[in-house]
């Protein structure tokens, strides 16, 4: 069965560069869900089963981290892998995302294969 | 010594941009001598940044090379771009220069924290002369960068402290 990732920022351009990236990284996945903030991404996820997530952790309304917290509450969703994409890699709030659950991270900005090589062993 | 630190930021923010526009929508960066037209129709953006100093960088850009950047990461004909996605690729744009920047001009053990990018659709007044620019043109079309905040001469002093572990 096709993968299902789920991209969680809110700027649209960048949901779209991740998506493009996805692609060009030659992913095997079928579908791509995206998602504005922490607040809408538990909300698709609620009905909408995913294989990975990828995230922003600078939003509004609901940021990464939080995003990160509700998700590890949620016995239903709690297993599926989350990846940071953020400007702050490498800093202090990439290492609460991980102590949060975060699977890995990649920094701002980004290659297709910097995206492949993160993303690979966990599709 | 403000000759090495003036070196380290304009080259920090020259791969900054250039990497960011390179992966963005395949643009080719280079310097360029002078600030862009004030008769150049232009859109803004301005994001603070928190720490480790707080200080403000502004990104301005013809509308057109936001137009430029926008077909190349959306595939949609100039028509159908809204004015609420030219902002939201100008902030973007933004928000990954400024990280990548201080990524470069810091030591790995410092971090940083930004806030989010603010529009400025008619262009970014400057309440204050800047004291950082930056002059750039990718496509032919030149744009530019400006820091302001007096919190900036806390970077620059940081900078001189970086200077001989970096040699």
């Amino acid at each position: 069965m096709g993968k299902k990732i789920l991209i969680v920022d809110d700027s649209n351009t960048m949901r779209k560069i991740v998506g493009r990236s996805l692609r060009q990284a030659g992913l095997d996945f079928d579908e791509v869900f995206e998602a504005g903030d922490g607040q809408e991404a538990l909300n698709l996820l609620a009905t909408q089963k995913v294989d990975l997530i990828l995230s922003d952790i600078n939003m509004p309304n609901m940021d990464g981290l939080e995003f990160l917290r509700q998700k590890a509450a949620n016995p239903a969703i709690k297993g599926i892998p989350v990846v940071m994409i953020s400007t702050e890699a490498g800093s202090d709030i990439i290492g609460e995302a991980t102590s949060l659950g975060a699977a890995g991270s990649i920094k701002k900005p980004f290659t297709p294969d910097q995206v492949s090589a993160t993303l690979g062993a966990l599709l | 010594m403000m000759g090495d630190i003036e070196n380290i930021l304009q080259a920090g923010m020259f791969n900054s941009v250039a990497e960011t526009l390179e992966n963005m929508a395949f643009m080719e960066v280079e310097h360029a001598a002078a600030s862009p037209s004030s008769a150049e129709e232009g859109v803004g953006v301005s994001l603070l940044i928190h720490d480790p100093v707080q200080w403000e960088l502004t990104l301005s850009m013809p509308k057109q090379m936001i137009f430029d950047i926008a077909s190349a990461v959306y595939a949609m004909p100039e028509e159908e771009l809204s004015e609420e996605l030219l902002q939201d690729i100008l902030a973007e744009i933004l928000n990954t220069v400024a990280g990548r920047f201080l990524s470069e001009i810091l030591l790995p053990s410092e971090t940083f924290t930004l806030g989010l990018p603010e529009p400025c659709p008619h262009g970014c007044p400057a309440d204050e002369p800047p004291l950082l620019v930056w002059n750039f043109a990718a496509d032919g079309l030149p744009f530019g960068l400006h820091a302001t905040g007096s919190s900036l001469e806390g970077l620059q002093n940081r900078l001189k402290a970086h200077i001989k572990p970096r040699d």
